[in-house]
């Protein structure tokens, strides 16, 4: 039978954590370091060996693939990209670089869909920080990511296919930050449409339509000169191929200042527009 | 009395043609563990929601230490933790790992994060766990580690969303404990529950609602003197007794209800001592008892009272 749970004895309770007010001893808490501490969080899950595995063997499958597959391009006159004075292995690297980066950064838009499911992020809306930093880690973590893939291209490339361009390793090095710069300024696109979406599925859809072409009518794997007409004229105005051309530039040693300026620019002009986009459409419920 | 921590004044909020919220008053002050009773849709979560700046009110006004939760934000953002509904912690993360992190956005360096999430996980009982992942945790642990997760900056106002649903009894009570401590130590608490036997035990004063209205307000004892009693079921062992029951109950004062059918008859109660009274009556009038329950009122017992007799209209705030 039940008794009443009034006549309970009352135990001496320890004081709770609330007391000892340690927060008054801590600093200000400011973007930057909210920013810091939010992409250690995101980064932590790539860190597992097996996840690193993985994210490894991704862009040596990419070079395998076309590698292999589209060397047989190259002996086509006219068929390959890049043109005849140039290793077909030298001017495949760079665009595979920017393929890679850019389908590190449409990742980003996959895991803020993951943070929204998670509840943490509701959590974070109910603290004192700035919303935006929450935001910013999700693409600076997809950016580091991408920059762990892109040193695996870079040394796969030259181990296994003898990939040695006449840029050297300066030249290689400015191509993976132009890359990274360009999969950066685009994961915001994804981060822009997960933030209105909020919905997995719908964005996976949008990012496959949208990634594919980007990356394939472009001068990524084939001159553009040998496309039909239509398919020519999206190639050449597609941003993707003023990337390629970028890097390719760094990597051949014969950079264009204006072509670098160019992809700065495309760059900038992303963030602008999608970050502001994003920052606005970030809510919890 | 000192002003009140949490302070909702005739607020309201609509989704679209659903209107979730109907101008509900609810006023916590200093110390005090203040129950939201309801069933789901009752709104009870998006009461916390806006008292916690996730959502905005459609009208009225909020305060939580005197900041209006819909223009500083930030200040009352300063004040509060918020524990909802489901785990708001990292999965992937370690237990410590949770708390430093949320400590090093509070602002905290490297060595207090790594002090502050040591003396929670302790007084949480939780330091064996500190560096599993929270997909490791039993229900209890993560519930603890999330109530933790909301003391990290001290807050002086916490807000508990059903913080025992779907925990076991004993997990159930180590929560209990927890929230009875922080009222100790002048922390305000506002905590949604579904279950009356929750809000009875912790609560100073419970605000009743239904579909978005205040329907009853009170202290427990109030309230379940005003809207249900204790029962007492008594099973007869003939059903043939049970005229002679009920005249026996009736004669001793009490105010036996029989079903259409079986040798049940349940009777209310209003003290303990009248459990005695009843089984005195009934063995006077030689009739046998097969089995005797004693019941408390449940959240459905204050509903059909509230929402089928005239008191059961809305309060005015």
């Amino acid at each position: 039978m039940t008794v009443t749970e009034a006549e309970a004895g009352h135990q001496p309770k320890p004081p709770t954590p609330v007391r000892s007010r340690p927060i008054d001893q801590w600093g200000s808490s400011n973007l930057v370091s909210q920013t810091i501490a939010l992409t250690r969080r995101s980064i932590k899950p790539y860190l597992q060996t097996g996840v690193l595995v993985v994210t490894f063997i991704e862009p040596l499958v990419m070079l395998l693939m076309f590698a292999g597959v589209l060397k047989v391009l190259g002996d086509v006159p006219g068929g390959a990209a890049g043109g005849p004075d140039m290793a077909y292995i030298d001017n495949l690297v760079p665009a595979i670089m920017i393929i890679t980066s850019v389908a590190a950064g449409a990742q980003a838009g996959n895991g803020l869909i993951n943070d929204l499911r998670n509840d943490v992020i509701t959590r974070f809306h109910t603290m004192p920080i700035r919303r935006f930093s929450v935001l910013l880690a999700r693409s600076f973590a997809d950016a580091a990511r991408g920059l762990y893939q892109l040193i695996a291209v870079a040394v796969l490339a030259a181990l296994l296919f003898g990939f040695s361009p006449s840029g050297g390793v300066l030249g290689v090095i400015g191509a993976i930050f132009v890359a990274l710069l360009v999969g950066w300024s685009m994961s915001w696109i994804f981060i822009a449409m997960a933030a209105i979406l909020r919905n997995g599925d719908v964005l996976r859809m949008i990012t496959t339509l949208m990634t594919f072409p980007l990356l394939f009518a472009s001068n990524a794997f084939v001159d553009p000169e040998s496309m039909p007409t239509w398919l020519r004229v999206i190639a050449q105005g597609n941003p993707i191929s003023f990337a390629n051309d970028a890097t390719r530039g760094l990597v051949g040693g014969n950079a264009d200042a204006m072509e670098l300026l160019l992809t700065v620019l495309v760059c900038s002009a992303l963030v602008a527009v999608c970050a502001p986009i994003s920052k606005k459409s970030f809510r919890v419920m | 009395m000192a002003q009140p921590l949490i302070e909702a004044t005739n607020v309201t909020k609509s989704f679209g043609e659903v209107k979730a919220l109907n101008g509900v008053n609810v006023s916590v002050p200093e110390g005090s563990i203040h129950g939201l009773l309801g069933h789901n849709g009752a709104g009870k979560t998006t009461l916390v929601h806006i008292l916690s700046t996730l959502l905005q009110p459609t009208s009225g006004t909020a305060r939580i230490c005197g900041f209006d939760v819909a223009k500083n934000g930030q200040d009352v953002r300063r004040a509060i933790g918020l524990t909802g509904q489901f785990a708001s912690v990292d999965e992937q993360l370690s237990g410590r790992d949770n708390l430093t992190l949320i400590a090093r956005l509070l602002g905290a360096n490297s060595r207090q994060a790594r002090s502050r999430a040591d003396e929670l996980l302790e007084l949480f009982d939780l330091t064996a766990a500190a560096t599993r992942p929270i997909s490791q945790y039993s229900g209890g642990m993560r519930r603890r580690l999330d109530i933790s997760a909301s003391l990290v900056g001290s807050p002086r106002v916490i807000f508990l969303d059903e913080p025992t649903t779907g925990l076991d009894p004993t997990a159930r009570v180590g929560v209990w404990e927890i929230v009875e401590r922080l009222a100790n130590d002048g922390v305000s608490v506002l905590l949604t529950t579904q279950y009356l036997e929750e809000a009875d035990r912790l609560c100073e004063e419970i605000t009743l609602l239904s579909k978005g209205s205040v329907i009853a307000r009170g202290t427990p004892a109030e309230l379940k003197a005003d809207v249900g009693q204790r029962m007492v079921t008594v099973t007869l062992a003939s059903e043939a007794d049970i005229p002679l029951a009920v005249k026996a109950l009736e004669h001793a004062g009490a105010q036996p209800n029989t079903q259409e059918s079986g040798a049940v008859i349940s009777v209310p109660v209003a003290v303990s001592s009248d459990l005695a009274l009843i089984v005195r009556a009934l063995n006077e009038a030689h009739t046998e008892i097969a089995e005797l329950g004693f019941s408390e009122p449940t959240l459905d017992d204050v509903y059909l009272r509230l929402t089928h007799e005239p008191g059961g209209q809305p309060v005015p705030a």
